[in-house]
C-alpha cells in the first residue's frame, strides 16, 4: 500500500511539475510580445521587478526553476502588477476557495451517499423514482443557471437569503448548493446504481440464504462495496467541482482564487493568471493524492497486494 | 442492427420528445434571424422593455433590442460553437483513443497519462491558457473547449477498443493478413460506433455547458455577441427589476442541455442491447 | 433412517408479462440423514427454482402455489419469506455454484465466518474463531489460522469452495444444499470437493441435496437420484436402479449422452437428444418430454403422466413398454 501511495505521489509531482512548466512556458515565453505590450500599461516599480526577474535568468528553463523554487520554498510568486504582496493575497484567497470547495465536497459525499443509499434501498418505489428524476434534472443544469434560479427564488422572490457576502454561515448556503448540485446529482446516481449492482451479486444471495438481515446486507456489505466506484467518480469530478466553485465565487462575489483568476483574465494580468494557475494545479494534485489514499484504504486488493509483497516472503 | 436501435429509440418517449424540442430550438435559431423581422444589434432606446407582443414575443432589453431575435442569434453561437468543438473533440478523441488502444506500447502510455493530467484540470484553466497563448477569437474558443473535452472521449473510446482488441474476430482478421488500417476502419470502428455516438451526444451537452459558462464568465466572447451565457452576464444587474431578461437565456441553456442529456440516455439505452435486456 | 427433509407436491408459478409459467409441477422429494441425493436436469428445468424455494429466495414474481416443504418435522411454508429465512438457515446450509463471487471481497474470511455464526446466535469472538478454525479443518483445509486471515481474492477456487462449504456448515445444519458446487472448478479440484462432501455426509450424518446437470458427477457422489425435466420429477430412485434400469425415455436418452471409455465390443455411439430443449416459454399440455420423445403417442400430448412406482423406483411416464 505504501509503495502504491508513494508511486502515486511521485507521479503526481512529476505531472504537476510538467504541467506547471507547460503553463509557465505558454504564459511567459510564447507571447513574449505581450509582456512588452503590458509594459506600456504597468506601473514602473513593479514592471522593473518583473523584468529584473525575467532578465536575470538566461533561458526559459532556468526561469521556470527559479519561479517554482520560490513558490515551493517561500510561497512567493515572482510577478504581479497590481499587488505588491501577491503571495499574501493568493494565500488568503486560496484559503477561502478551499473552504468553499471542502464544504461543497463534504456536502456531496454525505448527502450523495445518503440519498443514493436511500434510493437503492427503496428501489422501484415512488421515492426512488423522485430521487432519480430530480437528480437527473439537477445534473443537467449548468451551475450558473442554477445560481440564477436560486437567486430568483430565495433572494428576489422570497427574500430569505442574502446574495452577496461571505462572512456569516448563512452566506454559504447558496454557494454550497451551486458548487455541489451537479456533482451531488451524479454521486447520487452512481451510488444508487452501484449499490443495486452489488445487491444482485452472488455474495449477497449467499448472505441472504444464511438469514442475514436486509439492513445489515445493505450497509455492511453492499454500501461498503459501492463506495469504491463512488469515490472514483467523485475523484473524476474534482475538476468540475472546481469549475463550479469558480462560478459560484464569480456569481456571489466571493473573492476566492477563481474570482481573482477571472478578474485577471479580463484585465489581462498574466502574472496573476500564472500564479493562480499554479496554485490551482497544486490544490488539484493534493486532492487527487488524498482520494488515491482513500481508495487504497477501502480496497483490500490494493492494500494487500503492495504490502503483501513484503509480508509473504 | 441500426434499424432495431432506431426502433428502440423511437419507442423511448422521453428521448423522442427531447429530440423534437431540441430540433425545434435549432430550427428556429436557424430560420427566424433570416426572416429579418428585427435586428439583434440595433439599439432602440425609445423601446426599452417593450410589452410582450407579436412584434416582440420575449419583450426587449434595456437597450431596446428585441430579445427574441437576440435569443435566436445567440442560439447560433452557443449551440453552433459547442457543436463545432464537439465535432473536433470527438474526432480527435476517437482517433487518439483507437490508435492508442490498438497500437499500445509507449504511445498508449503517453496518451493515457496526458489524458489523465488534462482531465484533472478544470476546463476553465485550459481555455484560459489556450486563449492567452493563441489569442481571442471564436475559432480558437471552440478549439479550446474541444481540447478540454478530448481526454474523456479518448478514454471511453480507448477502453471499448481495448475490450475489442483481444476479440477473436480481430485475431482472425490479423491471421488473414489484413493491415492495421483495414482492421481499424473495417472492424474496430464498426463495433465502437455506438460508443462514439453516445459519447458525441454527452460531449455536446458538456460543451453547451462549457460554452455558456465561459460566456457567463465573460471569457472569450465579447459583449455585443448575444451568446446565451454572455446574455445572462449582460442582464444580470437587472435580476431584481427585470428578472425575465435573465431568466430567458438561462431557461434556453438549461432546456437545451437537458434535452441533449435525455437524448444521450435514450441513445445509450437504444444502442446497448444488453442494457435493454436488463430492464 | 429418518426423514429430515421432505418436499411434497410443490408447485411454483412465475408471473411474467406474457402470462403465468408453471415452473415446478408437483415436485416431491425426500431426504434422509446421511443421504446424498442428486437432482439432475438440463439447464432451465427448474433446478434453481427448487433451490430458491428451499432457501426462501424466490424472485418477487414467483409464488409457491401449493405444496409443503417439511424440514425436521416442521412445515416451512407457514409465514413470510424473510421470517423463514433465518429459521431455515439454522437447519439448512447452501453452497452456490460460483465460489469466485460468493464471498464479500472487502472482508477477511474470519470476519465473514464470524458474521455467519452471529446471525444465528451471538457468540464471543474467541469462541467464534475456534469454531471457524475447527470447521475449516473439517473441510480439509490444513492451515486454517492462516487462511482465516486472508481476503477472498487471495484464495484459489478450490480453497474458496471449501471455505464456502465450511461456512454453510458453521451453524451445524442437518441439510446441505449444494447448487452445482463443482461446475466452476477444474476437474481435479472437482473430485476433491466431491470426496469432501461424501466424507462430511458420512461423518456428520449430513443430508446433502446435490444439484447438478451432469449424470457423471451425480453417479460419483449420490446414493439416489431425482431426474428433472420441464419442472417435473420424471424419474426417481437409487443410483444403481437408475443406471441399470432407466425407465423414463428422458433418463434413457440422458444416459446415452455420457461418453464411455470402453473400447472394442462395448463401444457405443454418443447419442444426442433430438429436438429442441424444453422451455417454459412455449408450454404445452401433457408430458413435457413428449415433443422430443421417440416413443411419444397421442395420449402423451393430451394428459399429464402419472407417477408410478416399481421396487422403490418411480417414473412419470404412461408408456407400458418402458417398464
Amino acid at each position: 500500500m505504501f509503495r502504491f501511495i508513494r508511486n502515486r505521489i511521485l507521479g503526481a509531482i512529476a505531472v504537476l511539475l510538467t504541467a506547471m512548466f507547460a503553463v509557465f512556458a505558454i504564459l511567459t515565453y510564447i507571447p513574449g510580445s505581450r509582456l512588452g505590450y503590458l509594459g506600456i500599461q504597468g506601473s514602473g516599480d513593479l514592471l522593473d521587478r518583473l523584468f529584473t526577474f525575467f532578465r536575470t535568468e538566461p533561458n526559459l528553463f532556468s526561469r521556470y526553476v527559479r519561479y517554482t523554487y520560490d513558490v515551493i520554498t517561500r510561497f512567493h510568486f515572482a510577478s504581479g502588477f497590481r499587488h505588491h504582496n501577491l503571495s499574501a493575497e493568493i494565500l488568503t484567497r486560496t484559503r477561502l476557495t478551499l473552504l468553499l470547495t471542502l464544504i461543497g465536497l463534504v456536502f456531496i459525499v454525505v448527502v450523495g451517499i445518503f440519498m443514493g443509499t436511500l434510493a437503492a434501498s427503496k428501489r422501484g418505489t415512488w421515492l426512488d423514482r423522485i430521487i432519480s428524476v430530480v437528480s437527473m434534472l439537477t445534473a443537467s443544469i449548468p451551475p450558473f443557471c442554477l445560481a440564477i434560479y436560486l437567486a430568483m427564488i430565495f433572494c428576489v422572490g422570497l427574500r430569505l437569503l442574502p446574495v452577496f457576502g461571505y462572512s456569516k454561515p448563512i452566506n454559504f448556503i447558496l454557494p454550497t448548493i451551486t458548487i455541489s448540485a451537479s456533482a451531488l446529482a451524479n454521486t447520487i446516481q452512481i451510488c444508487r446504481f452501484e449499490i443495486i449492482e452489488e445487491l444482485n451479486k452472488p455474495y449477497v444471495r449467499n448472505l441472504r440464504s444464511r438469514g442475514q438481515k436486509e439492513n445489515v446486507i445493505l450497509f455492511r456489505h453492499a454500501l461498503k462495496n459501492a463506495l469504491l466506484p463512488t469515490i472514483a467518480t467523485i475523484k473524476e469530478m474534482t475538476a468540475s467541482i472546481f469549475v463550479s466553485t469558480f462560478i459560484a465565487e464569480w456569481f456571489y462575489a466571493i473573492p476566492g482564487i477563481g474570482y481573482y483568476l477571472i478578474q485577471a483574465i479580463n484585465s489581462r494580468d498574466y502574472g496573476i493568471i500564472l500564479a493562480c494557475t499554479m496554485v490551482i494545479a497544486i490544490v488539484i494534485i493534493v486532492f487527487n493524492i488524498v482520494s488515491d489514499i482513500l481508495y487504497c484504504i477501502f480496497d483490500p486488493k490494493l492494500r494487500r497486494s503492495e504490502m503483501g509483497a513484503g509480508n509473504n516472503v | 442492427m441500426f434499424k432495431r436501435a432506431l426502433k428502440r429509440f423511437v419507442r423511448n418517449r422521453t428521448a423522442l420528445i427531447s429530440l423534437v424540442i431540441f430540433c425545434l430550438i435549432i430550427l428556429s435559431c436557424l430560420i427566424f434571424p433570416l426572416l429579418g423581422f428585427n435586428d439583434y444589434s440595433s439599439l432602440h432606446l425609445d423601446q426599452q422593455y417593450a410589452p410582450f407582443s407579436l412584434q416582440h414575443p420575449f419583450s426587449t432589453d434595456n437597450l431596446g433590442r428585441d430579445m427574441f431575435t437576440r435569443m435566436m442569434v445567440g442560439g447560433r453561437y452557443t449551440l453552433g460553437l459547442s457543436l463545432l468543438s464537439t465535432c473536433l473533440a470527438v474526432t480527435c478523441g476517437t482517433l487518439l483513443g483507437m490508435f492508442s488502444a490498438y497500437l499500445g506500447g509507449v504511445f498508449d502510455k503517453a496518451v493515457v497519462s496526458v489524458c489523465e493530467a488534462v482531465s484533472a484540470v478544470p476546463y476553465i484553466l485550459i481555455v484560459i491558457i489556450m486563449e492567452v497563448s493563441l489569442g481571442w477569437g471564436q475559432g480558437y474558443f471552440s478549439l479550446a473547449v474541444a481540447i478540454a473535452r478530448i481526454p474523456s472521449v479518448t478514454q471511453t473510446v480507448r477502453s471499448s477498443v481495448l475490450k475489442l482488441r483481444d476479440a477473436e474476430f480481430i485475431s482472425a482478421a490479423k491471421v488473414l493478413g489484413k493491415s492495421n488500417w483495414h482492421i481499424i476502419t473495417r472492424h474496430v470502428l464498426r463495433n465502437v460506433y455506438s460508443t462514439i455516438l453516445v459519447r458525441f451526444s454527452s460531449t455536446y451537452a458538456a460543451s453547451i455547458v462549457a460554452c455558456s459558462v465561459l460566456g457567463y464568465l465573460e471569457i472569450g466572447i465579447s459583449s455585443p455577441t448575444p451568446e446565451w451565457g454572455r446574455m445572462v452576464a449582460d442582464y444580470f444587474h437587472l435580476i431584481g427589476s427585470r428578472g425575465f431578461l435573465v431568466f430567458i437565456p438561462c431557461l434556453f441553456i438549461s432546456l437545451s442541455v437537458l434535452c441533449v442529456t435525455l437524448i444521450t440516455h435514450g441513445l445509450r439505452d437504444a444502442l446497448d442491447p444488453k442494457e435493454y435486456l436488463h430492464e | 433412517m429418518s426423514k429430515i427433509l421432505s418436499i411434497e407436491n410443490l408447485n411454483v408459478i412465475y408471473r411474467i408479462p406474457e402470462g403465468r409459467r408453471h415452473v415446478l409441477r408437483d415436485v416431491t422429494l425426500s431426504l434422509e440423514k446421511g443421504q446424498i441425493r442428486a437432482v439432475v436436469g438440463e439447464s432451465g428445468c427448474g433446478k434453481s427454482t427448487l433451490v430458491n424455494s428451499l432457501i426462501a429466495l424466490l424472485p418477487e414474481n414467483a409464488v409457491i402455489e401449493s405444496g409443503r416443504i417439511i424440514i425436521d418435522g416442521t412445515d416451512m411454508l407457514g409465514s413470510g419469506q424473510s421470517n423463514m429465512r433465518k429459521l431455515r438457515s439454522s437447519k439448512l446450509g447452501v453452497v452456490f455454484q460460483d465460489p469466485f463471487s460468493a464471498l464479500d471481497p472487502l472482508y477477511t474470511i474470519e470476519n465473514q465466518m464470524a458474521e455467519t455464526i452471529n446471525i444465528i446466535r451471538k457468540t464471543n469472538r474467541k469462541r467464534a474463531m475456534e469454531k471457524t478454525a475447527e470447521m475449516l479443518e473439517a473441510c480439509g483445509i490444513r492451515n486454517p489460522e492462516e487462511i482465516m486471515k486472508k481476503y477472498p481474492h487471495e484464495l484459489s477456487g478450490g480453497l474458496r469452495q471449501r471455505v464456502m462449504i465450511a461456512m454453510a456448515l458453521l451453524n451445524e445444519p442437518e441439510i446441505l444444499v449444494a447448487d452445482e458446487p463443482t461446475t466452476a472448478l477444474d476437474v481435479t479440484i472437482q473430485k476433491e470437493i466431491l470426496q469432501l462432501l461424501k466424507k462430511l455426509a458420512a461423518d456428520r450424518q449430513l443430508a446433502v441435496l446435490f444439484i447438478t446437470h451432469s449424470l457423471d458427477v451425480a453417479a460419483e457422489i449420490a446414493d439416489s437420484i431425482s431426474v428433472f425435466y420441464g419442472g417435473r420429477v420424471v424419474e426417481e430412485g437409487r443410483i444403481r436402479d437408475i443406471f441399470n434400469f432407466p425407465l423414463h425415455p428422458y433418463t434413457q436418452a440422458l444416459l446415452k449422452t455420457i461418453p464411455s471409455i470402453k473400447y472394442g465390443k462395448n463401444e457405443r455411439k454418443l447419442m444426442p437428444i433430438e429436438g429442441e430443449m424444453f422451455s417454459f416459454l412455449n408450454e404445452t399440455s401433457g408430458c413435457s418430454f413428449a415433443p422430443r420423445c421417440p416413443y411419444a403417442r397421442k395420449e402423451c400430448f393430451e394428459k399429464d403422466p402419472e407417477t408410478r412406482m416399481l421396487n422403490g423406483h418411480s417414473c412419470a411416464c404412461v408408456l407400458e413398454e418402458v417398464w
